[in-house]
């Protein structure tokens, strides 16, 4: 693991952002420093981004966001903007570049390396993930997502016991939405594989070798009951294909921090359930600490997960606790800050081109520091103080 | 004697006669006679004569009284001056102080020591002064030994004010006349008359009261105060003479476009720091938080809240508040701000940070802005507080269930 | 107010107008005249204030008046959205309703921006207004009504007369027709949904909010023989 690289992040100061980034390169600190000029591209395939289109939107096309995004991963806010806008484009920023960057140099002989985004609320840890699925995308990798990770945790699930061990519970209904949702995407790249070996769900039933992958992901659909038993034999499947230099795969989780806490759920009104006793926590972290070659894996910690009184900061290591760092050791630390001066006026730019700012008031220069200043640099109090605009 | 006596002079003698009567009491003309004739033909001829001798003259009783109330005014000035001067000794001993080295200041520090006292008003707590600074000197005497005043105004009780009053009536009168004898006739004016170019604003009460109680020692009230600006609006409105707008500029002057509101030293002070940077801290207050914010001329547009920026409030109507005195002065990206606050919820922590940077702010800015900050009222304090609960009631407002019996 | 501190001073209403305005409100900073633009009609300059407070009395008032924490000279500050939210608030809770009338731009705004993208020619983009609070203003004018009914005692028994009103007054009846027709108990929908839908309706004169008004307006009609009673 000699391209891994281990950092200790340090503190954010007040009103700016900070600029720290692991591989500072020459290009980089111009493009920084140098006047977005314009505040579009008309390149729509990720893999030509480059250091110099910082700060500059890039429409992703339509066939793209009903595939990949449109079903789970988009909350309604991002659907909202899409209808009203038709379209649907992304500003390009430093941490989705420096992961890109990684991603192209990577040896993947190597076992899975594990990336972390962390950043404060509503700074846009979940636009640069839909920057590198789409990157990944155009690179014909296996997507695997999880789009929110707290929904296992909350109260009112619908819980039923696991047939091998008795300790654990299944969660059926989310692993269907799980598996229609990696139907969807990879419907075309896994038309070719099969099984290799048996698995048995229950006395009677079982699926045998040489199935196509499709089949045993419908047969999890159609019977809820074993939904979860086949998210588990997808995941083996996956890693051995991805062993054998067949598929590269990209996981991602958003709020992983939920693993290591309790859902809401009591078994008979009585007993607490831990997160760590949901079978899909575990699948997924067998997965996380397995040595699969050609994978990468990508997670977030979300602040949102936690209680109100538990988000004094929002470092991974306050959210997640020691458990959490001791289990995704070693990782990649990403930081994703707020914006910056030149990245606020291109999107200023384009809120004016798409009609979302209006009053002649805020085009002045004394109308854009205003709202400069009660945004406080957040990307989503950008959008809140242009509404009566 | 008397058929001696000429036609002429006995008419002068009636004259004469019918005052020595009512003055002098009750004496025979005869005699009066003699001593008017006799110093009339005397002080024509010689001045080393001896006049003689005039008897005293019987006073009222009015003129009585006044003469004996003066009398006690001089005594008891008298008196306190000894016995300011007594004490003013025994203070000096008692201080250690040469009497002659001994000031005002020194006195009232002895005796609020020596006396104190936790009167609301400062004019009801002991004090130690030279009689002439409490008690008026002057005994005026404004009229004559005939009892006559001197002031045509007198018995008005309030003879300057009328004076005046009565002064501005006449000139109005007169520029009446003037104007409808211009009119009727045709003819050019005898002066120069012009309207005046500017409003003019009229003496405040209090310089008013100021003004007759210590050039005239007269009293005057709140509808004096006001008629005299009734008459005065009506002059200045008609067409004047140069020496009409000079008894006016006595009363008035006129107005400024602008409103120089507080154009005080204290509102100028700054300090400098170690590094050559000027700031200034003032302290807001709201329900009850305090906030201390500390302003930095020449930066860059830096916020700091304790130890946060401006992510510290949630709200949006916070962060509006803490925006508006900087957009009045247009000094956003100018100017750097560190503030700490204590106490109150977040819109009572925004208003007291919004009350001290407007404040801290005057320094650094023109005169047009500190006009346009005090106008729009966001260097006063809003002095709106929880109300309290009172007994007999649940709340401050609401009230314990009716019952019939 | 007895806790009140300041001066008080006895000036007719004009002379605290002018003390207040005249510094700021003729400038060319449009950021303070926003602030006073409810306080004072529209007015080109200070001959026409003097025409409009004739009548005046001398009133006592200070002169200096500590800003409450509605007011802001920002860019996002309109003095007609502070007086709706003002009159829908509930128990003193304004950040709630705060949040709901921002909803409500927003779906006036989303909208209006998707008919403007979807539009072809450049003639239908033109028709379409975009700004929230224009569709905002124009709504609230067309539910002004221009005569009200007030009951007089006359004999023993009230009778309803039709009455000019002052502009206050006016803005506050339409504010409370709007109002009254999106609130009601059975609601399976969010207010602001509700609210948008009716605003957007009342900017085209059409709708329920509208028709209460011309419901006023026929009721005015209907009892005008007893015009007369407003002078006596």
């Amino acid at each position: 693991m000699a391209s891994v690289i281990y950092r200790i992040v340090s503190k954010q100061p007040s009103g700016y952002c900070i600029n720290s980034s692991l591989l500072r390169s020459s290009s980089s600190l111009k493009c920084w420093q140098r006047c977005v000029t314009t505040f579009r591209t008309e390149i729509s395939d990720p893999s030509e981004h480059s250091f110099d289109h910082e700060g500059q939107f890039y429409t992703i096309p339509k066939k793209d966001v009903q595939k990949i995004f449109m079903l789970n991963w988009m909350s309604p806010h991002e659907k909202n903007m899409n209808k009203m806008f038709q379209e649907f484009s992304i500003l390009i920023r430093r941490p989705a570049l420096e992961v890109m960057d990684i991603l192209k140099r990577l040896n993947y002989n190597y076992p899975l390396t594990r990336f972390l985004l962390y950043g404060e609320m509503n700074a846009g840890k979940k636009f640069t993930m839909t920057h590198i699925m789409h990157y990944c995308r155009s690179q014909n990798w296996v997507l695997l997502t999880v789009p929110w990770a707290n929904e296992w945790n909350c109260k009112r699930l619908d819980v039923s016991f696991n047939h091998h061990k008795e300790s654990l519970f299944d969660l059926p209904v989310h692993s269907k939405i799980l598996l229609e949702d990696f139907l969807l995407k990879n419907m075309s790249l896994i038309k070719e594989f099969t099984t290799s070996t048996t698995y048995e769900f229950s006395e009677h039933e079982a699926s045998e070798q040489g199935i196509p992958l499709t089949d045993l992901i419908s047969f999890g659909i159609t019977r809820m009951k074993f939904a979860n038993d086949v998210v588990g034999a997808l995941l083996k499947e996956l890693q051995i294909l991805a062993n054998n230099d067949k598929i590269k795969l990209l996981v991602t989780i958003r709020g992983i921090n939920s693993f290591w806490r309790k859902t809401g759920q009591k078994k008979e009104k009585v007993q607490e359930i831990h997160a760590q006793q949901l079978t899909l926590v575990n699948q997924f972290m067998e997965l996380l600490q397995s040595d699969t070659k050609n994978a990468v894996a990508m997670c977030s910690t979300e602040s949102w997960v936690n209680d109100v009184t538990d988000r004094k900061s929002y470092l991974p290591t306050e959210l997640m606790g020691k458990e959490g760092v001791d289990f995704l050791e070693p990782f990649l630390p990403i930081e994703v800050p707020k914006y910056g001066n030149a990245e606020l006026q291109s999107v200023m730019d384009y809120y004016i081109d798409r009609r979302w700012i209006q009053a002649p008031e805020a085009k002045t220069l004394d109308g854009r520091a205003q709202i400069k200043f009660l945004s406080g640099h957040n990307p989503y109090q950008l959008y809140r103080v242009c509404v009566p605009l | 004697m008397a058929a001696s006596i000429p036609t002429a002079t006995r008419s002068f003698i009636k004259f004469i006669g019918s005052e020595l009567w009512f003055s002098t009491g009750y004496r025979t003309p005869s005699k009066c006679l003699t001593r008017t004739l006799s110093t009339q033909s005397v002080a024509s001829t010689d001045s080393e004569v001896t006049r003689p001798k005039r008897r005293a003259e019987k006073l009222s009783a009015a003129m009585k009284a006044f003469l004996k109330r003066a009398k006690e005014h001089e005594s008891k000035i008298n008196k306190y001056t000894e016995e300011y001067e007594l004490g003013r000794k025994h203070l000096a001993n008692m201080m250690g102080i040469h009497p002659d080295e001994m000031t005002q200041e020194h006195i009232n520090e002895a005796i609020r020591y020596l006396l104190p006292s936790g009167l609301f008003d400062k004019g009801s707590r002991p004090q130690f002064k030279h009689p002439k600074d409490i008690l008026p000197l002057n005994f005026d005497f404004p009229f004559d030994k005939a009892g006559r005043p001197y002031h045509y105004q007198y018995y008005t009780l309030l003879p300057n004010y009328h004076c005046i009053m009565s002064e501005a009536a006449w000139r109005m009168e007169c520029l009446r006349e003037e104007e409808v004898r211009i009119g009727s006739t045709g003819a050019p004016p005898q002066e120069e008359m012009k309207h005046l170019s500017e409003e003019y604003e009229w003496m405040d009460l209090r310089t008013f009261l100021n003004y007759f109680k210590s050039n005239h020692s007269e009293v005057v009230q709140v509808n004096e105060h006001n008629r005299f600006v009734i008459l005065m609006t009506k002059l200045s409105k008609m067409r004047l003479r140069e020496q009409d707008v000079a008894f006016l500029k006595q009363f008035g002057s006129p107005k400024t476009s602008e409103i120089n509101v507080m154009d005080t030293e204290e509102i100028k002070k700054f300090y400098v720091n170690e590094q050559g940077r000027k700031f200034r801290t003032k302290n807001g207050y709201r329900k009850s938080a305090i906030a201390q914010v500390t302003v930095y001329a020449e930066g860059e547009g830096i916020l700091e809240i304790n130890g946060k920026g401006i992510e510290y409030f949630e709200s949006q109507y916070a962060r509006e508040q803490v925006l508006f005195p900087l957009v009045l002065t247009s000094s956003l990206n100018k100017v750097d701000v560190h503030a700490r606050v204590e106490g109150g919820g977040e819109m009572g922590q925004s208003g007291a940070i919004r009350h001290g940077l407007s404040n801290a702010l005057l320094p650094f800015v023109s005169q047009q802005m500190v006009n346009k900050l005090s106008l729009s009222g966001l260097l006063d304090r809003d002095s709106r507080v929880k109300e309290r609960n009172k007994p007999g009631q649940k709340k401050a407002r609401k009230q314990f269930q009716w019952r019939a019996r | 107010m007895a806790l009140c501190k300041g001066k008080t001073i006895y000036h007719t209403l004009l002379g605290i107008y002018k003390q207040q305005i005249s510094t700021s409100y003729f400038s060319t900073n449009k950021v303070l005249s926003n602030m006073y633009k409810d306080r004072v009609p529209s007015v080109q300059s200070i001959g026409e204030l003097n025409a409009l407070c004739i009548d005046d009395k001398p009133v006592e008032k200070k002169i200096r008046i500590p800003a409450k924490s509605e007011f802001s000279s920002a860019v996002t500050y309109d003095p007609i959205v502070q007086k709706f939210i003002n009159i829908l608030m509930r128990d003193g809770k304004k950040e709630k309703t705060r949040e709901i009338i921002e909803q409500v731009l927003e779906n006036i705004k989303m909208k209006q921006i998707e008919n403007y993208h979807k539009a072809t020619t450049d003639a239908e983009k033109a028709m379409v207004v975009t700004d929230p609070l224009k569709v905002f203003h124009g709504a609230v004018e067309n539910c002004k009504p221009l005569l009200i009914l007030k009951t007089i005692v006359k004999g023993g028994s009230g009778y309803r007369v039709p009455v000019y009103c002052h502009e206050r007054r006016r803005l506050r009846v339409g504010i409370n027709f709007i109002i009254k027709t999106c609130d009601t108990r059975k609601r399976k929908v969010p207010l602001s949904t509700v609210l948008a839908t009716e605003i957007l309706q009342a900017y085209n004169n059409e709708g329920n909010a509208v028709g209460k008004k011309h419901q006023l307006h026929k009721e005015c009609e209907a009892q005008r023989a007893f015009a007369h009673y407003r002078w006596k």
